[in-house]
This record gives C-alpha cells, sequence and structure tokens, in this order.
C-alpha cells in the first residue's frame, strides 16, 4: 500500500466519528445502577409488596382485626381433619374442641361437649340429641352454642329449661336458656332472658334434670316450681317421669387418654395412636387428611381473631413508626450532627454533650414521661365541616412517634458528625470554603452527600430497630393497646404459646424479617447507587 | 527591596495549633506551624515555598487564603488586610485568591460532576448574572475552561472518579481559573502526579501566568521543579523563613545553612560531577514544632552551630562514652532531659562529667547565640534575605 493512499481527515470529521453517550442526570444515574443491583431490586420489590401489603390488604379480608369467635381460638393455618362420615369431617383442636369442617378445610361450625370424662380423658360431643318426653312425644333438637342439656334444667310442662342457679339471698335467679317451639312461652320469652325464681308470673310445676343417664351420673339439682316455693338445690332425685334423652349414635367421643401414656402402656394396636375418635360405633385412629385452613388462612390467635389480618393490621403501625421515627432522625440527625461536626471546637463540643444527656436518659423513662406530659393533650382540626384527630395523647401511636423521633436521632446525630469531622478536612471541602462557598451550602452540597453511604446503612438498620422498640413498649404496656396490632405486639403475644402455637410468632416474626432483610437489601443497593465512585460502564 | 509594588505581603505570619492534653487542657502544647513569616510577592511572578515535609508550608498557603484563621500577623492582598477581614465579608477576595491543592484524587468531591466542580465558583460568585442567559454563559465558560486545560467539552458531564490523576488535576486548576483570580496558591500540585504529567501540568500553569497575568505562590518539595518555575524562592523550616532569593541567586548561592544542605541533596544526573560527594548530610531527625525553644530552629541540626564531636577534641572518657552507647544519633534532641549551651572550649568537661557520672544520653554543645536567640531575617544581598546569626562567618569567600 503506496503512502499516498492514506489522507488525513480534518477536524471537523475526526469530531463527527466521535459518539458520546447522552449525559444522565445525577438520579437518572443511581436509577439506572440500582436496577442492574439485582438483590436491591429483590429489596425493593420487598419494601413495595409489604407497603400494599399494610395498605390494600385489611380490604381484601372478610374480618376484622379486633373480631373475635371464641370458638376458633388458636387455629392452625392447616387442620387435621378427621372424615366422620360422607361429607362430614371434624378437626379437633389442641383444646379438644371439636369442629366440624369441609373436606376442603373450611370452617362450618362447634360441636359442642355433652360430658367431660376428665379422670379417663374421653370427651363425648353431640350435635344434637334426642328427648322423649313422658307423654311419649319425642324430637330432634339441635346443641346451640351454649347446650341446653349440659347443667340445665328442663320443664317437661312448659317446654323450657333454665340454668345458672343463683341462690344469693332474695336475689334467686335463673336463665332460659332453651324453648320448646310448642312453648306456651314461645312468643313471650326469649332465650337468655333471666328470671327471678320467685317470679309471680310464671308458676312451674315441675323442671326436671335431663341429662344422658347411660353416661353421667347425675349430680344436679332438680327444682319444683309447683307454688312458686323456694328452689330446692339439692342431690339429684330422678323424677318418676324422666324424659328420655338420648345421643345415640350422634355421639363423637374423643378419647386422647393414648396420648398420655407411655407407647408400651397402650393397648395393642394403639401403638402409634394419639386419639381416636368414635361415632356410629366406627372409630377413626388416625386422621384422614390436612388441609390448609380456609377460613382462617394463617390461623387465628387465642381470642380467635384473624391472624392474617391481624399481620396487615400490624404493618400498618408498625411501619408507620417505623417510617416516621427514621425519616425524623434522618433529618434532626444530619442537620444537628451536620452543624456540631463542622463547626468543630467548643460548638461541637457543647452540642455532643447535650446528645450525651439525652442519650442517658433510659428510653422507658423518657416515654413514660412524655405519655403523661402529653396526656390531656389533643390535636384536632376540622376540615370542610369533618373533624379529624390528628394527636392524641396518653399511650397509643402518636406518643411513640413522638418518644422515638425525639430520642432516636443522638445516634444518627453522631454518626454524621463523625463522618463530617472526617471529611471537613479534605481537600474538596477546602476547595469549596477557598471559592467562598457559605457553609449550609458546604454542609448540604459536599459533606452530606459524601457521607451517605453509612447515613443510608444506618437509617436502614433503624428501621427494623424502630419496630422492635415499638414491640418492647406495647409490651411493657406503653404503646399500641389491644385489640389493636404491631407486629412486635403480635410477636409478643404468641411467645408465650410458642409449643403449642407456633404459627402465632411465626407470621409476625417472618413478616418484621422480610421487611428488615428488603430495607437492607435495598439499603446497601442505594448506598452503592448513590457513590458515583462505583459507577462503572 | 524592590520598587514594584507587591500584590501580597505577609507580614509576620503566625499560624498555632492548640494540642493541649489532659483535663482541661492543663499540658499546654502549641504547634507553631506558622511562626512569623514574612514575605512579598510581586504581581506576575511565580513565588516558590519549599521545604521539608512538616514545615508549614502548606499552613502558610491555607493560612494566607483565610482557610485557617491566622494567629497573628497581617495579609496584604493589593494593600488590604485579609487577617481582619471577618469571613462574610471575605466573599470578593475568594474570587481574587484561589487555590490548587496537592492531592488529585481528594480535591474533587466525587459526588459532583466537572461542570457542578467549575461550576461552583461561578455560582457563589454571580459572574454572570448580568448576562441574557446566566446558565448558557456558564456552561459556555465551563467548556472554554475545560478546553484551554486540555479537556474535551463532553467530559463536562462526567463525574471524576473518571479521569486519571493528571485530568483531575487540569480540572481543579480550571476550577480555580473559573473565577479570574489574580493569585493562585498552588499547594504541591504535582508531587502526586506522574513525572511525565508533571511537565505538562507546569507548562500549563507558566501559560496561564502569561495569558493571564497570574500570580502564583508556588509549594513544593521538588527543588528543581520549584526552581524551574519560580522567579523567587522562600525557603522554610519548621515554621520559620530561614532564606528568601531570588531562584539563580538562591541555587547558585546559597547562603544560610539549611539551604546548603537542601540543596546540596538534589541529585546530580552526572556521574563525572566533580561536586560528586559533597552532599551535607544533616543528622537527627526535624525537630517537633510543638512548644519549639528559643533560638533558631535549625541549630540543633545544625553544622556550623553544633561543634563537631571530633574524637581528638575531647576528653577520652566523653568520646568513649558516646561510643559505648550506639543509639546516640546526634547531639541534641529536644526530648532529652537536659540541654547545655556553651561556646566551643567551655563544654568539654562538664559534658563528659554529665555523661558518665549523672547519666545524660545526649549533651548538647554548640554556639550559644543559635541557642538562645531567633535570628531574623534581614537583607544580606541585594533581594536575598537569610535568618542567621552567623551568616558572614559561613559565607565568608562568597559575600
Amino acid at each position: 500500500m503506496a503512502n499516498n493512499d492514506f489522507k488525513f481527515i480534518t477536524r471537523e470529521e475526526k469530531l463527527d466519528s466521535e459518539t458520546t453517550r447522552r449525559s444522565l442526570t445525577y438520579w437518572q444515574d443511581v436509577w439506572r445502577r440500582l436496577k442492574k443491583n439485582k438483590l436491591s431490586m429483590f429489596g425493593l420489590a420487598g419494601v413495595i409488596i409489604v407497603i400494599l401489603f399494610g395498605i390494600f390488604g385489611p380490604f381484601f379480608t372478610p374480618y376484622e382485626y379486633s373480631d373475635q369467635v371464641l370458638d376458633y381460638s388458636n387455629l392452625p393455618p392447616t387442620l387435621e381433619i378427621y372424615k366422620l362420615e360422607d361429607e362430614f369431617y371434624i378437626n379437633v383442636t389442641k383444646e379438644y374442641r371439636v369442629l366440624e369442617t369441609t373436606s376442603k378445610g373450611k370452617l362450618l361450625g362447634r360441636i359442642d361437649y355433652v360430658y367431660k370424662d376428665i379422670v379417663n380423658k374421653i370427651y363425648y360431643y353431640a350435635k344434637s340429641y334426642e328427648l322423649t318426653l313422658d307423654d311419649g312425644e319425642s324430637g330432634n333438637y339441635p346443641l346451640g352454642d351454649t347446650s341446653l342439656l349440659y347443667g340445665s334444667v328442663y320443664s317437661e310442662k312448659w317446654g323450657i329449661a333454665f340454668r345458672d342457679f343463683k341462690n344469693e339471698g332474695s336475689q334467686d335467679e335463673v336463665e332460659l336458656t332453651y324453648i320448646h317451639p310448642n312453648s306456651p312461652f314461645n312468643d313471650v320469652l326469649m332465650e337468655g332472658e333471666t328470671f327471678d325464681i320467685h317470679s309471680e308470673d310464671l308458676t312451674l310445676t315441675s323442671i326436671i334434670f335431663v341429662s344422658d343417664p347411660d353416661i353421667v351420673n347425675p349430680v344436679y339439682t332438680s327444682l319444683d316450681f309447683d307454688d312458686g316455693a323456694q328452689a330446692i338445690i339439692d342431690q339429684l332425685e330422678v323424677e318418676e317421669h324422666i324424659s328420655e334423652v338420648t345421643f345415640g349414635g350422634n355421639m363423637i367421643i374423643v378419647n386422647f387418654s393414648y396420648k398420655l401414656m407411655d407407647v408400651d402402656e397402650r393397648p395393642e394396636g394403639y401403638e402409634d395412636v394419639q386419639m381416636t375418635v368414635t361415632y356410629n360405633n366406627v372409630e377413626a385412629k388416625y386422621i384422614h387428611d390436612k388441609v390448609s385452613n380456609s377460613t382462617y388462612l394463617w390461623g387465628t390467635d387465642m381470642l380467635g381473631r384473624d391472624l392474617l389480618t391481624r399481620v396487615m393490621f400490624g404493618a400498618r403501625i408498625s411501619l408507620t413508626v417505623a417510617f416516621v421515627a427514621t425519616l425524623v432522625n434522618f433529618f434532626i440527625g444530619i442537620f444537628y450532627g451536620s452543624i456540631s461536626g463542622y463547626s468543630g471546637g467548643n460548638v461541637d463540643n457543647y452540642m455532643m454533650r447535650f446528645v450525651d444527656i439525652i442519650n442517658s436518659i433510659p428510653l422507658v423513662l423518657y416515654v413514660i414521661l412524655l405519655m403523661v406530659l402529653l396526656k390531656e393533650v389533643v390535636i384536632d382540626v376540622t376540615i370542610f365541616g369533618k373533624y379529624f384527630v390528628i394527636f392524641k395523647g396518653g399511650a397509643g401511636l402518636g406518643t411513640i412517634i413522638i418518644a422515638l423521633g425525639s430520642i432516636y436521632w443522638v445516634g444518627m446525630a453522631r454518626l454524621v458528625r463523625g463522618q463530617i469531622l472526617g471529611l471537613k478536612e479534605q481537600e474538596f471541602v477546602l476547595a469549596a470554603r477557598t471559592i467562598g462557598v457559605s457553609r449550609m451550602k458546604i454542609i448540604s452540597r459536599h459533606l452530606v452527600p459524601n457521607a451517605m453511604g453509612p447515613i443510608i446503612v444506618s437509617m436502614t438498620m433503624m428501621i427494623p430497630s424502630a419496630v422492635f422498640t415499638e414491640a418492647f413498649l406495647s409490651f411493657i404496656g406503653l404503646g399500641i393497646s389491644a385489640p389493636k396490632a404491631s407486629w412486635g405486639t403480635l410477636a409478643n403475644d404468641a411467645l408465650s404459646g410458642l409449643t403449642t402455637y407456633p404459627y402465632q410468632l411465626f407470621f409476625p416474626s417472618a413478616a418484621i424479617a422480610i421487611t428488615m432483610l428488603a430495607f437492607n437489601f435495598l439499603g446497601d443497593g442505594l448506598r452503592d447507587a448513590l457513590d458515583p465512585r462505583l459507577r462503572k460502564g | 527591596m524592590d520598587e514594584r509594588k507587591p500584590l501580597l505581603e505577609v507580614r509576620n505570619l503566625k499560624k498555632y495549633f492548640d494540642k493541649s492534653r489532659g483535663f482541661f487542657k492543663r499540658e499546654k502544647r502549641i504547634l507553631t506551624a506558622v511562626d512569623g513569616i514574612n514575605l512579598h510577592i510581586y504581581k506576575g511572578e511565580t513565588f516558590g515555598l519549599v521545604g521539608e515535609s512538616g514545615c508549614g508550608k502548606s499552613t502558610t498557603g491555607r493560612t494566607i487564603v483565610k482557610l485557617y484563621k491566622p494567629t497573628d500577623g497581617e495579609i496584604l492582598f493589593n494593600g488590604v488586610d485579609l487577617a481582619t477581614i471577618p469571613e462574610k465579608d471575605m466573599l470578593p477576595y475568594r474570587r481574587k485568591i484561589q487555590m490548587i491543592f496537592q492531592d488529585p484524587y481528594a480535591s474533587l468531591n466525587s459526588r459532583m460532576t466537572v461542570t457542578d466542580i467549575i461550576g461552583e465558583g461561578i455560582d457563589t460568585h454571580k459572574i454572570f448574572d448580568d448576562q441574557e442567559d446566566p446558565e448558557l454563559a456558564k456552561q459556555e465558560k465551563i467548556y472554554e475552561l475545560l478546553e484551554s486545560v486540555g479537556l474535551k467539552r463532553e467530559h463536562a458531564s462526567r463525574y471524576p472518579h473518571e479521569f486519571s490523576g493528571g485530568q483531575r488535576q487540569r480540572i481543579g486548576i480550571a476550577r480555580a481559573l473559573a473565577v479570574d483570580p489574580e493569585l493562585i496558591i498552588c499547594d504541591e500540585p504535582i508531587s502526586a502526579l506522574d513525572v511525565s504529567i508533571q511537565a505538562q501540568v507546569v507548562n500549563m500553569l507558566e501559560d496561564f501566568q502569561k495569558e493571564r497575568e497570574l500570580t502564583y505562590l508556588f509549594i513544593a518539595h521538588d527543588l528543581s521543579m520549584v526552581k524551574y518555575i519560580s522567579d523567587r524562592i522562600g525557603v522554610m523550616y519548621i515554621g520559620k523563613m530561614m532564606e528568601i532569593a531570588t531562584s539563580d541567586d538562591l541555587y547558585d548561592k546559597p547562603l544560610h545553612p539549611y539551604t546548603k544542605a537542601l540543596l546540596s541533596s538534589i541529585p546530580v544526573p552526572d556521574p563525572n560531577n566533580p561536586n560528586k560527594g559533597s552532599r551535607i548530610v544533616l543528622e537527627g531527625d526535624v525537630p517537633s514544632p510543638i512548644n519549639p525553644k528559643e533560638g533558631c530552629r535549625f541549630a540543633s541540626r545544625c553544622y556550623y552551630a553544633r561543634v563537631t564531636m571530633a574524637k581528638e577534641n575531647y576528653p577520652a572518657s566523653f568520646s568513649n562514652a558516646l561510643i559505648g552507647k550506639t543509639s546516640i544519633k546526634t547531639i541534641l534532641n529536644p526530648e532529652s532531659r537536659e540541654i547545655i549551651v556553651a561556646e566551643n572550649q567551655v563544654i568539654t568537661d562538664f559534658a563528659a562529667t554529665l555523661i558518665d557520672e549523672l547519666g545524660f544520653t545526649e549533651v548538647l554543645v554548640g554556639k550559644a547565640k543559635c541557642f538562645t536567640e531567633t535570628p531574623e531575617l534581614v537583607e544580606v544581598r541585594k533581594n536575598h534575605y537569610a535568618a542567621c546569626h552567623y551568616i558572614e562567618e559561613i559565607n565568608k569567600d562568597i559575600l
């Protein structure tokens, strides 16, 4: 190739071939690099999910966080069901309550006790009983929530049953527990009413005890109201005209005596059996199936409140406390710490001693004092005729946020001060001072952005710490009070039943752990993304 | 003294740092970083400031731009004493005096783009606020500055970490130039750079000096580079100015013992150099600038002030004592238990007694005046100042 095959290009041509990337703004660049960091995107997604979970979750559950159904207390998310007959499944809870379910794990209702044989560890349950009266009339009657028969007396003549005799002075009262459909009182009396047994309106000729003579050695009281005279509470003397009550094949017999036996004590064929369920003389030794609880997806707590709803509701409170406290700390801490660090000398000395003083007050004492101080304070506004309470003193969310916000910043202030002390002697700060940049601008443009890494890490650490502190304060009774719940209180409530109901602790603590992890991942990624020195490509 | 009017005149400038220790600072420790120096810089010239590490060169530079509040003295800039001006009224002068820093990696804020870094001065001093479109004018100025320091327009949106050390230093220079200063204090601007880059940067600084009539205070410890760039040079030692002279004068005919030692340490790239081997080696370490003693700062290491400890000059017992203690480095150590000051001949027996019987490890022997009186900087020859009591005695052959 000859030399003259080459020719010089002009400067314009040279510049033409140069391609430059469109320059991004600082925040565009941060976002671009954050997106590249998979772990932090995972964290960001986690944070968003947790926030959405807290805000919108409660709208999608049919329960309120405070709804109690005591019959359904302490239900796990997975039910062990026994099949008694086609389309008739039961679950025996840890407290030996029997719940009727579907094969899909939907709860249908509770089947009540008929009798507890505590000595032999055999409990009897029935959905209904068959009652035969003296005149030969008989019928099947359902057992309600409160058992008609258990501990009640039944007036054959009037077709009503009573229980809960109280014999204190002249206030002898009975509670009406059952009205037979044919009772003459059917239209005038209500179940659950109480009556003075001396009432003149109600002359009872005879009251008999009704129970299953097969299984009960009756010790109940018989009353005779013939002339409105006093009730006699005494050993039962079985009346001539006993009504026959039978449960027959309807009875569900749960025998959990095996559970308490050593394996070698158990009868043959029952070595690995914990509990048997007998219905219609058919004995089931093993559970039929394990199904997820489709009524309460995450189970219930000790008062039969839906755990899912409570964890969702707890997210609102915990995250509110965490975010507000952290943001307040962030701003106060940076403001205070940077002024202290940048000023140096005596100003720094006095400001840091003030921090020491605040830091030396125990949090609990501080919160108690704050609560006393804020007890009467109510801040409210009326906007467009609507009344809002912004803040209400005493134990509660507002006080916790104020307490955490006003005491947590000292850590942040110390951290920022330390960072600023190190940075302010750097040459780029000296350069800015030589140019004549004002103090506030040096702090906000040079010092704080360069200290952002540790600040963000500390903030992400502060969020779980605030959640825990709130839990602690709620636990000792200074924070959120029942029935409201935060993750911390949920975890604390579950702690006592940890070995029996571990899921009650699992869900709130999993929520805390996921939130913490998500914030840490996000914080880690943010720290890197905010630092242009780590920019690649 | 020159009849030209100096742009900057520093009179008796002092900068002390309080390093006191203990409860309520009972133990008083004053670090005299700069202890009463005088210098003046004429418009358009380059004044080099040299000295060992820790001698207060950088502190002097930083005190002149009032990054440090001067303890005492005057900083006359165009006749205005900057030392007494409160910080809030400094802004107009900040535009006049700029600084270029040593470490190109630490002197640029890594969170800001080049545009922000260079534009900061323009924003602060509102230089283009009278223009129709200040933002555009600022951007144009930044491009112009970038090109003049040898960078490209498209570098404007980048961050400092994307540049090499030399490029970063150019950005630092562009930042200083952005506010059109009159005086630039160059605080070892090339010592962190590669040798090939050093020359580029220095030449660039010279070009700017011609173009923009800049005045430089050039702080460095690289003696040959200082000689190359400076019109006049000041030599500092532990907070004191030892000698000021024109560049050629200082290098050809150094007067002060310290300057002589300093210059003799410049390696000469010539194996046949007749002066080879005539290097003056200073013994001992640089004394601490904390609570310095009276007298000439250099006296403790000065081969002239100190009597040479030749064996034959001293009684056998004294020299034996010294020989026996191999850890003894030299005569003076400010941390030692006692310093004895005496004229040459008087000491011998007394020193020997101290060492033999009282267990002193080091005993100073020297010229009393050097240890008791601080020498003033005086004009020895025209435009040649030196601070030494015995300057004429030492330089009999030159003066």
